[in-house]
């Protein structure tokens, strides 16, 4: 899988939501903001392209240091 | 040995004990206000409260209150989770009333009748962020009660309504920065909206409102806000070039326009946003093929165009600030 690209997971359901992760490159992953969600407008300004209706309620860097790829995670109503 | 049993601080002067309490961290603050009857009027005398960051904490019922009581004046609650009901002290029968002046409850998990709770209380609001949080119209009436607020983020707020819009858009009238964006807001609320916003408003992000923002609405907002310096329009599909004729004709002041993803404008029709002598950054991400973007950019050459991917109006923390908000200090001098 190339590491310059924005990749997205398998949805997956519980019984209300509906959730995605989407990986994001190193030079894209350090412009998520930490004091703030994006809103629909910001993710897709950095260029994650997904259905509208996507909902930006998590950011999962695992160490933010060592963090190569970021994971942003989505839910949808 | 005959142990001295005089007691030194007394003879402390209660300034000096300030001056040491000043540099406690609140957790110990609050363990020395059990020593003694003095120590605790003391403890929580309102100098040692004016600021609190209380970011990423589980906030238990009627801890709250009791902050708000002690004269918290700037707070930020960003990412706390808040058990209602907040004021549980119940020999209190005055009516509550906070300081509060700058409160951020970005992305707090706190039900509405909690905010209701707390916005009852506040008359003294000047900045205020809601980011991602649930309003109903009650918060928004109580949020109308601060005639003095300058700055309010409801930024992916839900449960605003038409009537809630009432409040904030007729006794706001300093109301300077709005962010708004991403409220699903219905097309009449969007309608009252741009009719109604206070005419000082300088700095307002309506994003994500899609096809509930036509390009009338445009023409009506340019009349009601003639002061705009940044403005945020992205995600409305519906809007055309005649939108952008009237922005370039009207808002003479604009420095910062965002219409990302208007798909509905055609390229050939920014170039007129180029007269506007003030404007210093155009963002429209989404919409120019990497052509028509170069061109762009040296038709409009002294400005920035798709600079900012992320919108600052109304928000507190931004950029590489990590607690401060609003550019107000809420650490401790000590930490």
């Amino acid at each position: 899988m190339p590491v310059d690209q924005i990749s997205y997971s398998e949805k997956y359901f519980d019984d209300l939501y509906e959730y995605r992760h989407v990986i994001l490159p190193p030079d894209i992953a350090k412009l998520v903001p930490r004091t703030h969600l994006m809103t629909e407008t910001e993710w897709r300004n950095l260029g994650v392209q997904q259905s509208p209706g996507w909902i930006h309620y998590m950011v999962h860097a695992p160490g933010w240091y060592t963090s190569t790829r970021v994971q942003v995670h989505f839910l949808i109503f | 040995k005959a142990c001295d049993t005089f007691d030194h601080w007394h003879r402390l002067s209660e300034e000096i004990v300030l001056s040491i309490f000043r540099w406690l961290p609140k957790p110990v603050l609050v363990r020395c206000a059990r020593v003694c009857r003095r120590w605790n009027r003391l403890a929580f005398d309102e100098t040692l409260w004016r600021r609190l960051d209380l970011a990423n904490k589980v906030i238990k019922t009627g801890v709250l209150g009791r902050i708000l009581s002690r004269g918290v004046a700037v707070m930020r609650l960003a990412k706390a989770e808040i058990f209602t009901p907040l004021f549980t002290d119940l020999n209190s029968s005055l009516p509550r009333i906070s300081k509060v002046q700058y409160l951020d409850l970005s992305m707090a998990t706190v039900n509405s009748e909690g905010l209701e709770e707390l916005f009852a209380s506040c008359h003294l609001l000047r900045k205020l962020s809601l980011e991602n949080t649930q309003l109903n119209t009650n918060v928004c009436r109580y949020i109308g009660q601060n005639s003095n607020l300058e700055v309010l983020n409801l930024c992916m707020c839900s449960g605003i309504t038409e009537n809630g819009l009432v409040p904030i858009c007729n006794n706001l009238q300093r109301l300077d920065a709005l962010n708004i964006g991403w409220t699903d807001m219905t097309r009449g609320a969007v309608l009252y909206l741009v009719i109604c916003l206070p005419a000082e408003l300088t700095k307002l992000n309506l994003s994500g409102c899609r096809t509930s923002l036509l390009d009338e609405d445009i023409q009506q907002l340019c009349n009601s806000c003639p002061h705009l310096k940044e403005l945020d329009l992205s995600d409305a599909t519906m809007l055309s070039s005649a939108s952008v004729e009237c922005i370039a004709a009207s808002l003479s002041g604009l420095e910062y326009i965002a219409l990302s993803r208007c798909y509905r404008i055609m390229p050939s029709s920014l170039t007129l946003l180029g007269n506007i002598p003030t404007l210093l950054a155009l963002d429209v991400f989404g919409m120019l093929k990497e052509s028509a973007l170069l061109q762009l950019r040296q038709v409009l050459c002294n400005i920035e165009v798709n600079k900012f991917p992320f919108s600052s109006i109304a928000r507190p923390t931004t950029g590489i600030r990590r607690t401060s908000i609003w550019g107000v200090r809420v650490r401790d001098t000590a930490i």
